[in-house]
C-alpha cells in the first residue's frame, strides 16, 4: 500500500467517476425534461392519451421549451451539488457539528475521554499530521466513528459514545487507525465530489415529494391543476429516485473498496489485527451495531468506520462490506462468533493515559531540578553561537547552531531505533503510512514530555504560552524585549507563564520540540477569531524580535499555520484546483527548496554536490545552487505555495529527492529533519516524525538542546 | 413551460437555498459559542476543585475565622450550581448571567480569604498553600482567557444574528434570542484576586 499510489488511484477513479456520475446526471435531466413536458402537455391540451397510443409522441416535443425545462432541471442539480459541496467543504467541524458532535476539550481529565485525546495524539504524532479535533456523538450508543474535512490541517475525528465506552484502547486505537487512513489516503475529497453530486439528484427526488404534498393537500384551484401538481410530482419522484439509487450503487462499491484499503492501513499503523477485529466484533456483537439515530446520519454514510446508516438495496449499495468480510479478513482464523463481553476499562495497556492525570498533581513537583535546569541552561545559552554576519532582516538564518548527530552515536531509550539514510529514506517511502514503530515513538515521545508541557500544551491559554516559550530567545537582551511585548499586548500573566515554561522547554531534547508544536494545535485552534490574530501578530514579533528569521522559528510557523489554517488562509489553491502540475512546471520553486536542503550541509562542495543530486533526481534543467542571498523566507514561502500545486506523486518526487540531498553525507541533522517536516506540512503530506539519537530529556538538558535558542 | 415560469422557479430555489445557509450559519455559531464554554466550564471546574484543598489546609491555621472559610465554601457551591446549569445550555441568557453573579460571589469570598490569611504568615508561607494559590492565580489567568473567547464568540453570533436579512427568519429558526456575554460580577475584584502577594 502506497500512499502516493493511493491518493493517484484515487484521483483516477474520481475521474471515472465523474464521468459515470456526470452520464447519469445528464440521462436524468433528459429523463426529467421530456417527463415534465410530457405532462404539462398532457394536461395543458396538447397532447393527449391518443398521440401516446399513436407513438408520434417524439414529434410533438417542443425542443425550444424542452432546453429551457432542461436548463432549469439542470441547475437544479448543480446548484443542489454545489451547495452540498460548499457545504461539506466548510470543513470537518461543520460536519462534525452536523450531526450532533460535541468538540472535547483537549485538556478533559475524565477517564474515557483523556484515553480517546490520547489514542487520537498519539496516531496524529505517529503519522506527522496535525492533531485533529475530537468530537463526541454523545447521543449514539452504536459503537462507530467518522472523520472529515478536506486537509489534514481540518480534520476532524468523531466517535460514538457508544465507541468511547464499549472498546478497548487496543480496539480504539484500531478504529483511530482507520480513520486516520481516511485522512491520510485523501477519502473524505473524493467523498465530498460523490456526495456533493448525489445530492442534486437527490433534489429531484425531494422537489417531487413536495409537489406531490402540495397536490395532494391543495383545497382550491382546480383539480385538474391539482392532479397535475401530483402527477408531477410522482414522476420526478421516480427519476429522483431511479437516479439516485444509480449515483448511490457507484458511490458505494467506491466506498467500500476505501474501508478495505482502511482496515488494512489500520492494521500497519498499530501491527495490531486483534484491536481493529476485535472493535469490528464487537460492533457485530451489539444489538445496534454501529447504526446512528441522528437525522442527518445519511449524509456521511461513506464516512463512518462501521456500516452507519441501513441501506435500502443491502449489500449492493452498502458503503462498507459486511462485518463478517472485514473480520475475516484481519483475521483468517475468525470462528464467526461475535464477542459479547465488553472489555473491562482499565487494562494494562491505559497505564500511559493514567501518567498524569491532574495538571495539579503535576505542578506540585518541586520545582527546584527545573530551575537547577534552567541555570545550567541559560549559562550554555549565553555561550552558545551567535549569529556570525549581518544577515539581512527577512532572509532566513541557516545557521543551526547544532552539531549534526551521525547515525552510531547512542539511542534514545533502548524502544527508539537509531536514526540511519535508510530510515530517513524509509521515513519518505513511508510518508503517510506510519506504522507501529512510529506509534510507539510517538507514545514514548509524550510520556517522556515534561508533565508541565503536556498539561500546557492542551489548553489554549497554555498552549499560547508554549509556543511563545519555544520562540524565546537565548539573548537575555532580545529575550526581555519578547517578554515585554507579550506584557503589553497579549493577556495578563501570558508573558509570565511564559517564562515558568521556558526553563521546562529549554531542558527539553529538540526531538520534541516540533511535537510540541503539533500536540498544541487543538487547543490552538479553540482561539476566537480576534485571540487568533493577537497570537499571529504576537508570533510574527517574537520571531522578528532579533532581526532575522531563524531556521527553527521559520519550521516552527510553517508548521503552525498548515496545521491551524485548515483551509481558510488567503492564496490556498481551491481544491478543485490543486493537485495537476509537475515539478518541470514549477522549476525555479523546486530548485529553491532544494537549495534550502542542500544549504545545510556543512560544506560548501557537499552542499554544490547535494543540490545537484536533487536536481538530478527531479529531472530538471542542470542549475547551479542558488546564491544564499536569494533564501529569503518570503520567497520560499512563496515558492512553496505554488509547489502546493503538485500532483501527489510530484510531491513524493520532491520531498524524495530533498532527502537523497540531505543524505548525500550519511549524516542526517535535528534541523534537516525540521526542515523536512515542515516542508512536508506546508505541501499536505505529513511525515512521521524520526526518533533523533539525542539524549532523552529527563536524562540530560544537555548543550545541543540549548543550544538551537541561539 | 413559460420562461417566467422557470424564473420564478430559478428564483425560489435561490431564496431557499439562501435560507438554509442561514439557518446553518446560525447553527454553526451557535455552536462555536458553545465549544468555547466547554473550555470556560474545564477552567472554572478546576477553579472548584482547587478550593476545597485551599479550606482545608486553611483551616489548620484559621481556627477563629469559620465564617470566612464557610462563607467561601457555601460561594463556591453557588458557583458549581451556577456552572452546571450554564453548561446545560450556554444559549441560556439567564443561566449565564446566574453563572456570572455566582463567580462573582465566589471570587469575592476567595478575595476576602486572602485578606485574612494576610495576617496568618505561617499559613502564607506554608508550601501546599503557595502552591494552592499559584495553581488558582492560573486557572483564573485561563478563565478570563477563555471568556474572553467566548464573548467573541457570543458577539459574533449576535451580530450575526442582529443583521439584515438574518433578523427577519433567526425567530423562526429557533434563535429568536441574543447570546448573553459571561461577566463575572464586580470584575474588578477577579483581576485583582490573582494579585494578593505571598
Amino acid at each position: 500500500m502506497d500512499f502516493f499510489g493511493a491518493q493517484d488511484a484515487a484521483r483516477r477513479q474520481t475521474a471515472w467517476l465523474v464521468i459515470l456520475f456526470a452520464l447519469a446526471a445528464i440521462g436524468l435531466v433528459v429523463i426529467t425534461s421530456l417527463f415534465i413536458l410530457f405532462v404539462f402537455g398532457l394536461f395543458g391540451g396538447t397532447l393527449s392519451v391518443s398521440h401516446l397510443q399513436e407513438g408520434g409522441l417524439l414529434g410533438r416535443i417542443d425542443w425550444a421549451a424542452f432546453a429551457g425545462v432542461a436548463l432549469v432541471v439542470a441547475l437544479i442539480v448543480a446548484g443542489g451539488s454545489l451547495y452540498k459541496i460548499m457545504v461539506l467543504s466548510r470543513g470537518g467541524a461543520a460536519v462534525a457539528e452536523a450531526l450532533g458532535g460535541r468538540l472535547l476539550a483537549p485538556d478533559s481529565e475524565d477517564p474515557e475521554t483523556r484515553r480517546v485525546l490520547n489514542v487520537v495524539e498519539e496516531m496524529a504524532l505517529a503519522s506527522g499530521t496535525p492533531v485533529p479535533n475530537v468530537y463526541l456523538l454523545e447521543g449514539e450508543g452504536g459503537i462507530n466513528a467518522f472523520a472529515a474535512g478536506l486537509t489534514p490541517g481540518d480534520a476532524v475525528i468523531g466517535l460514538t459514545r457508544g465507541a468511547v465506552a464499549g472498546l478497548s484502547r487496543d480496539q480504539l486505537q484500531g478504529v483511530v487507525a482507520h480513520e486516520f487512513s481516511h485522512i491520510l489516503n485523501g477519502d473524505m475529497r473524493l467523498n465530498l465530489r460523490l456526495a456533493g453530486l448525489l445530492h442534486g439528484i437527490l433534489l429531484i427526488g425531494l422537489i417531487g415529494r413536495v409537489l406531490v404534498q402540495a397536490g395532494g393537500r391543495g383545497g382550491g384551484g382546480k383539480s385538474r391543476d391539482r392532479a397535475a401538481f401530483a402527477a408531477l410530482g410522482l414522476g420526478l419522484m421516480v427519476t429522483g429516485f431511479a437516479g439516485t439509487v444509480f449515483a448511490n450503487l457507484i458511490k458505494a462499491s467506491v466506498s467500500r473498496q476505501r474501508e478495505f484499503l482502511a482496515d488494512a492501513a489500520a492494521v500497519q499503523f498499530t501491527r495490531n489485527p486483534q484491536g481493529i477485529a476485535g472493535a469490528l466484533k464487537r460492533i457485530g456483537a451489539t444489538s445496534v451495531h454501529g447504526l446512528l439515530s441522528h437525522p442527518r446520519a445519511p449524509e456521511m454514510s461513506h464516512a463512518y468506520f462501521a456500516t452507519g446508516v441501513r441501506t435500502f438495496l443491502g449489500r449492493l449499495s452498502a458503503t462498507h462490506p459486511p462485518l463478517e468480510t472485514r473480520i475475516r479478513r484481519l483475521d483468517p482464523r475468525w470462528d464467526g462468533r461475535f464477542e459479547a463481553a465488553a472489555p473491562t476499562f482499565s487494562e494494562p495497556a491505559t497505564g500511559a493515559d493514567w501518567a498524569a492525570t491532574s495538571p495539579v498533581a503535576a505542578t506540585a513537583q518541586p520545582s527546584t531540578t527545573e530551575e537547577g535546569e534552567h541555570d545550567h541552561a541559560s549559562v550554555t545559552v549565553a555561550g552558545g553561537p551567535r549569529g556570525t554576519a549581518a544577515v539581512a532582516a527577512d532572509s532566513l538564518d541557516l545557521e543551526t547552531g547544532e552539531q549534526p548527530a551521525t547515525p552510531d552515536a547512542g539511542g534514545l531509550g533502548a524502544a527508539a531505533p537509531e536514526v540511519t539514510p535508510e530510515r530517513v529514506q524509509e521515513a519518505i517511502d513511508q510518508i503517510g503510512q506510519p506504522d507501529e514503530t512510529h506509534l510507539r515513538h510517538a507514545q514514548s515521545l509524550i510520556r517522556e514530555l515534561p508533565a508541565t508541557l503536556r498539561w500546557a500544551a492542551r489548553e489554549p491559554y497554555g498552549a499560547q504560552a508554549l509556543v511563545f516559550a519555544l520562540l524565546l530567545d537565548g539573548d537575555e537582551g532580545i529575550r526581555r524585549r519578547q517578554l515585554a511585548h507579550l506584557e503589553t499586548h497579549l493577556e495578563s500573566g501570558l508573558g509570565a507563564e511564559t517564562l515558568r515554561l521556558w526553563p521546562s522547554v529549554l531542558a527539553t531534547a529538540r526531538e520534541f520540540r516540533l511535537p510540541l508544536v503539533d500536540l498544541s494545535l487543538p487547543a490552538l485552534r479553540q482561539l476566537s477569531a480576534p485571540q487568533t490574530e493577537t497570537f499571529g501578530a504576537a508570533l510574527t514579533t517574537l520571531i522578528a524580535a532579533d532581526g532575522r528569521v531563524r531556521l527553527f522559528e521559520w519550521c516552527l510557523s510553517r508548521i503552525l499555520i498548515a496545521g491551524l489554517d485548515g483551509g481558510r488562509g488567503p492564496g490556498r489553491p481551491r481544491a478543485g484546483a490543486k493537485g495537476q502540475v509537475d515539478c518541470q512546471h514549477l522549476a525555479a520553486d523546486c530548485a529553491l527548496i532544494l537549495t534550502l536542503v542542500a544549504r545545510l550541509q556543512e560544506d560548501e562542495a557537499i552542499s554544490d554536490q547535494a543540490f545537484r543530486l536533487g536536481v538530478e533526481r527531479l529531472g530538471l534543467p542542470a542549475g547551479r545552487l542558488l546564491d544564499i542571498t536569494t533564501l529569503d523566507h518570503q520567497r520560499l514561502d512563496a515558492s512553496l505555495r505554488q509547489l502546493r500545486q503538485l500532483k501527489p506523486q510530484a510531491k513524493r518526487d520532491l520531498l524524495q529527492a530533498c532527502a537523497a540531498a540531505i543524505l548525500l553525507d550519511a549524516k542526517v541533522s535535528p534541523a534537516e529533519l525540521e526542515v523536512l517536516r515542515a516542508i512536508g506540512a506546508v505541501l499536505e503530506c505529513p511525515i512521521p516524525p524520526l526518533p533523533l539519537q539525542a539524549p532523552s530529556a529527563s536524562s540530560a538538558p544537555s548543550a545541543p538542546s540549548a543550544e538551537d535558542q541561539s | 413551460m413559460e420562461i417566467s415560469t422557470a424564473v420564478i422557479l430559478t428564483i425560489a430555489l435561490v431564496a431557499i437555498f439562501y435560507l438554509i445557509a442561514i439557518y446553518n450559519r446560525l447553527v454553526a455559531l451557535r455552536n462555536r459559542f458553545r465549544n468555547a464554554f466547554a473550555q470556560i466550564e474545564v477552567q472554572l471546574k478546576r477553579r472548584h476543585d482547587l478550593i476545597p484543598n485551599l479550606v482545608e489546609v486553611a483551616k489548620r491555621y484559621l481556627a477563629h475565622e469559620r465564617d470566612t472559610l464557610e462563607a467561601v465554601t457555601v460561594a463556591r457551591q453557588g458557583a458549581v450550581a451556577g456552572l452546571s446549569r450554564a453548561a446545560a445550555n450556554p444559549a441560556d441568557p439567564s443561566a449565564i448571567t446566574g453563572l456570572g453573579r455566582a463567580e462573582g460571589v465566589l471570587t469575592g469570598a476567595l478575595g476576602r480569604l486572602n485578606i485574612v490569611v494576610e495576617a496568618y504568615p505561617d499559613l502564607k508561607a506554608d508550601a501546599n498553600m503557595r502552591q494552592l494559590h499559584e495553581e488558582l492565580t492560573s486557572t483564573e489567568n485561563k478563565v478570563a482567557f477563555a471568556r474572553q473567547s467566548f464573548n467573541d464568540e457570543v458577539m459574533t453570533y449576535n451580530s450575526y444574528r442582529q443583521s439584515f436579512p438574518q433578523r427577519l427568519v433567526a425567530g423562526l429558526f429557533g434563535h429568536g434570542e441574543d447570546a448573553r456575554w459571561l461577566e463575572f460580577e464586580d470584575s474588578a475584584a477577579i483581576q485583582q484576586a490573582p494579585k494578593v502577594s505571598f
